[in-house]
């Protein structure tokens, strides 16, 4: 059990800056998600708290002490790989055993050890086999065991899933919540898939161009997303963004907007400095958008369905308004048919509002 | 064409590879055993120091008789043409004509292989050194045909003879003598380290075997007995002059053991002036003098005065089933001619097995040639002309070694190798 | 039954009777060049062939005398000697080699060629200058001792010495091999295992013990056959460099072989000895093989 403070981490490899300034605090416990697009220094971030590869600037303290300097296997961490990382030439048991064994614990307490970690993880039958007779599941279960034995105060966790079929992967989803639910321990976990993140995750961590963009809840960065990358991440199918030009300001924190091929839109924003005249973006997520006309609180446009994606619980219509992509998702079966022009309405609410540096402008939505 | 003959077992198909494998086999055999005409095949060892004076003697030849339609092919060590000789043989292949280091030509001979040529040749054999002619004779016939010899004699640094205070004019005329210029040419550092040795005994086994036998001969034994059917060298002589070298070695310290062992060449303890005294043979000379070494010649002593040598030929020899065997003899008895050999003799610097030509002037000219034809003469007529005597080589050198590395005493060295030897004879 | 089984059998022989048509060419060439010596040489070990006088059947004789024959024994000795000393730390030599140059720093591509130099100079070239190398008087490795303090050896004069120095020799000339063989071994290993094993708390030599050996180990294990095979048949060095001397102890059962066929002609005894050169062979594979197998299972 332990809490990660990261305070002002960077790392180069050569002229590549991997990491920028990286100030984060994880809490006990706390199940957080890095996710980002490939590329982004989440995985790097994750190395660096293993202490595989050192920071080139800043610390990493670990339940309170600094570990910036200590070696790999000497923080009170444990990895799950992405590709399992099992050792093939040993069997299950000692998969499991090995760490114990560095530890040069006694034969009989890591007996013990193992044979607890493997009834957690299901694999009590299969602890002579070697990895190489398993399916990818159990081997995963195994990476899994392995750092459970270590009884690390945080469990690092590099894309565990991203190797499995999407069943498998959905059941292993929630048996890692459980999991971390039972033993209680602070996890750190890295993904690129969104849905992994919005649905294990305490809390999730933004990261792009070795940057955070975001830190907080699940449905904070869902409903407040603080700029144009958050907004266009989490959420699936991502947000619709409409180039804008700000107008005046209309009443109490409203904003008019000028936008090609949707008029005038009235949107509330955080009445911070928004000038007449800059560039703006609006963010339409596809659920806000529902079939009618236009009401007091909302606006309305129409789009000509292109392609018509059916699933029974929503029904996903891929349009294009003024040269640019526009996607609406709607409950249910409505009777639409590609290329038949439709009317739409957003509720001014759900309309978000960047600024020309792409920072969320629009008024917190209380999560 | 039906399904039925196409039909073939994986059984068949293998056997028929095989059986085509040897097909062909047979064939290249055969084949090789057509398609020369009447030419005169000889493979040359005339390699190293004497490789022009093999050269020129076939030019010569050439030129005599351009009918006899001369072809040869040169072999750089005895081994190499012993390897080409024994698969050829039995091939069918073999050569008309070869010439060899003698010891080869006996295993040869001892299969029956080979063409008597002591009736074939018509030369006069009393014009031929006999203790060199003695290393062809095997059964009671003469199989094979000395083209010419080396000789033993000491090898020693004439500068190192008079920075010791010895007169190089006057060298040892007994064991005793030998002994004390042995010791009085022995240079060593005070820790001990050997700087120079006063005399090197041996560089590896043929060396081993032969400063033996010069020894045994020096106390009055032989290797073999009378009609080579049993060892003699274990007796009283052989014991007496092995402790000789013993004492050498481990009293008088004249050298370290293993001293020198090696390959030999410029790089030899004589040749790098490492060595005052060395068994030299005529090879010895033209490295010797390459390396600067002012080189000079004794006869070995006996132990009580006299001398005693070896010679060491190389021999003509005649397959049985030769194609030419004309042809073959008539190039032995060119090469035997007085102006070949000497010519040989000069070139090469070797000792020419015609006896007139042994005395030529142009041979006595050089200083060296000169010597180790004196050396000769104090070869034992008789030789241990037998089939096994590589063999006999490798025994003995091994005994003698044991011996000096004091793995054994020197009478069980000598008698556990005339044991082995007995055993080889017996075998035949 | 019997009949119908061995008529599918026919049948997809024929089926590849064009395949086995394009491999007759090559069993052919194996068959005149390596199963045809083979099966001669085992034959000429039960004769007391010279290609001199003729030839008669001796059965087992050659083997029994193989027995009794000392100097065939101190052959077989040496040849083990050598074999152990040559193979095992070549093999050491080669994997800690290997795993020092797998890891980035300057200069490893030259240290790598430094190091696999050896393997392609000529044999005999290396030789004679290692007979230099082992000049008791003036020779390098004397002047190297002497320098440390420690007294000079006799290395190929000295019949304790010369086989040791025989296999330092090998060393150097084979660890190369084993290096780039190793080498190319380590590349297979995912970095993640390395990393895992890190993060698992275990040391470099751990890693190297846990981890780097036992998932190398059919690397090792093809190297170690190769390695004996080939110091079992070991020829060229002994017969430049000391001639199977001092007192036979570099004799090796090679060189007995050649001496025995080319030197006194008893090309059945040399055969036999040949013949037994290669059951000894053949069941340090399979032993080999074996031990393979279960570590696999």
């Amino acid at each position: 059990m332990a809490e990660l403070e990261l305070s002002r981490v960077s790392k180069t490899y050569g002229a590549f800056n991997a990491l920028r300034d990286v100030s984060l605090k994880i809490g006990d416990g706390e199940f957080a998600v890095f996710v980002g697009p490939s590329g982004c220094g989440k995985s790097t971030l994750l190395r660096l708290v293993a202490g595989l590869d050192p920071v080139s600037e800043g610390q990493i303290a670990i339940g309170g002490n600094d570990v910036t300097t200590r070696q790999a296997g000497q923080r009170p961490v444990a990895m799950v790989f992405q590709n399992y990382a099992l050792y093939p030439h040993m069997s299950v048991y000692d998969n499991i055993a090995f760490p114990l064994q560095m530890e040069r614990r006694s034969r009989q307490e890591i007996k013990q050890e193992v044979a607890r970690a493997a009834q957690v993880v299901q694999l009590s039958t299969r602890l002579q086999d070697k990895p190489a007779k398993l399916s990818g599941g159990q081997r995963q279960r195994v990476a899994i065991a392995r750092a459970i034995v270590r009884k690390p105060g945080i469990f690092l966790m590099d894309e565990p899933l991203s190797n499995l079929d999407a069943a498998l992967r959905m059941e292993m989803r929630s048996e890692l919540t459980q999991l971390h639910r039972r033993l209680g321990s602070t996890m750190v976990y890295v993904t690129h898939d969104q849905l992994e993140a919005m649905t294990m995750a305490d809390r999730i961590v933004v990261l792009n161009g070795g940057k955070v963009e975001q830190v907080g809840a699940p449905m904070e960065l869902y409903h407040n997303p603080a700029n144009l990358f958050v907004a266009g991440f989490i959420g699936s199918p991502p947000m619709n963004f409409i180039a804008g030009v700000a107008g005046s300001i209309a009443g109490e924190a409203m904003l008019r907007v000028e936008a090609p091929g949707f008029g005038e839109v009235t949107v509330p924003y955080d009445g911070s400095a928004v000038r007449t005249g800059d560039k703006v973006t609006l963010g339409i997520r596809p659920e806000a958008v529902t079939l009618g006309d236009a009401t007091d609180d909302s606006i309305s446009f129409s789009i000509v369905p292109d392609i018509i994606e059916r699933l029974g619980l929503h029904t996903i219509v891929h349009s294009e308004s003024g040269g640019r992509p526009f996607t609406a998702l709607f409950n249910g079966d409505p009777r639409l048919r590609p290329g038949e022009q439709i009317h739409v309405r957003v509720p001014r609410t759900q309309i978000y509002l960047f600024d020309q540096d792409g920072v969320g402008r629009s008024r917190q939505i209380a999560a | 064409m039906s399904d039925k003959s196409l039909t073939l077992s994986r059984r068949e198909l293998l056997l028929g590879v095989a059986a085509s494998s040897l097909a062909l086999g047979f064939a290249g055999v055969s084949s090789r055993a057509f398609g020369q005409d009447q030419q005169l095949v000889f493979w040359s060892q005339f390699a190293g120091s004497k490789r022009a004076a093999g050269e020129a003697l076939e030019t010569a030849f050439k030129a005599a008789h351009p009918e006899r339609n001369l072809v040869s092919t040169l072999y750089a060590e005895p081994p190499q043409l012993n390897e080409k000789i024994l698969t050829s043989i039995n091939g069918n292949t073999a050569p008309d004509l070869f010439v060899q280091h003698w010891d080869y030509n006996l295993t040869y001979a001892a299969g029956d292989r080979m063409l008597d040529l002591g009736e074939a040749l018509d030369v006069d054999m009393a014009a031929l050194d006999p203790s060199l002619l003695a290393y062809g004779h095997i059964n009671g016939a003469q199989y094979s045909i000395p083209m010419y010899g080396t000789s033993r004699g000491i090898g020693f640094n004439r500068a190192y003879v008079i920075e010791a205070g010895l007169d190089p004019e006057a060298p040892p005329t007994t064991w005793a003598e030998f002994r004390d210029w042995a010791i009085a040419l022995t240079k060593r550092h005070e820790s001990g380290l050997l700087e120079r040795a006063g005399f090197s005994m041996f560089h590896n086994d043929l060396e081993a075997w032969e400063v033996f036998t010069l020894f045994l001969q020096g106390a009055g034994g032989t290797l073999l007995n009378e009609d080579l059917s049993a060892p003699t060298f274990a007796g009283p002589e052989g014991v007496k002059a092995l402790t000789f070298l013993h004492g050498l070695l481990h009293e008088d310290k004249v050298t370290d053991l293993g001293f020198g062992l090696g390959p030999g060449g410029l790089a030899s303890p004589f040749n790098s002036g490492r060595a005052s005294m060395i068994i030299a043979g005529n090879y010895s000379t033209n490295n010797a003098l390459r390396a600067g070494i002012e080189f000079d010649l004794a006869p070995i002593p006996k132990e009580n005065g006299g001398y005693t040598s070896l010679v060491d030929p190389f021999c003509y020899a005649v397959p049985r089933d030769a194609r030419n065997v004309e042809g073959a003899v008539e190039f032995i008895a060119f090469a035997l001619t007085p102006e070949q050999q000497v010519a040989f003799a000069v070139e090469s610097k070797n000792v020419p097995v015609l006896k007139s030509a042994q005395q030529d002037p142009a041979v006595q000219a050089d200083p060296y040639l000169a010597k180790f034809v004196e050396t000769a003469s104090y070869a034992p007529a008789e030789a241990p002309a037998i089939p096994a005597f590589s063999r006999l080589v490798t025994i003995i050198a091994r005994a003698v070694q044991e011996a000096m590395f004091n793995r054994t005493s020197v009478e069980d060295a000598l008698a556990a190798a005339a044991n082995e030897v007995q055993t080889i004879l017996d075998r035949g | 039954m019997a009949s119908r089984s061995s008529a599918t059998a026919t049948g997809a022989f024929n089926q590849n009777l064009g395949a086995y048509l394009f491999l007759a060419p090559a069993l052919l060439i194996l068959f005149l060049s390596l199963l045809l010596p083979a099966v001669a040489t085992i034959g000429m070990s039960l004769t007391d062939v010279s290609f001199l006088r003729p030839t008669t059947f001796v059965g087992l004789d050659n083997y029994l005398r193989l027995l009794s024959d000392g100097r065939f024994q101190q052959a077989v000795g040496n040849t083990t000697y050598y074999t152990l000393g040559v193979t095992l730390p070549t093999m050491v030599l080669g994997l800690l080699a290997a795993v020092a140059l797998n890891r980035r720093f300057p200069f490893r591509i030259a240290f790598r060629t430094i190091f696999y130099l050896p393997v392609l100079t000529s044999l005999i070239a290396a030789a004679v200058v290692w007979v230099y190398l082992y000049e008791p008087y003036s020779g390098p490795m004397n002047g190297f001792l002497v320098s440390l303090g420690l007294p000079p050896q006799p290395w190929l004069q000295s019949p304790d010495l010369a086989m040791t120095a025989l296999i330092i020799m090998a060393v150097w000339r084979d660890f190369g091999t084993a290096m780039i063989i190793y080498l190319a071994g380590l590349q297979d290993i995912p970095e993640e295992i390395y990393e895992a094993a890190r993060l698992d708390g275990a040391g470099r030599l751990a890693i190297l013990r846990r981890i780097t050996v036992p998932m190398l180990s059919s690397v090792t294990f093809y190297l170690m056959i190769i390695l004996i095979v080939q110091s079992f048949q070991v020829f060229g060095a002994i017969y430049v460099m000391t001639g199977g001397g001092p007192l036979g102890s570099t004799e090796t059962i090679v060189f007995q072989m050649y001496q025995t066929a080319f030197g006194y002609t008893e090309f059945g005894y040399a055969a036999a000895m040949s013949t037994v050169l290669f059951f000894v062979i053949l069941l340090f594979s399979i032993v080999g093989t074996k031990i393979m197998r279960r570590g696999e299972a």
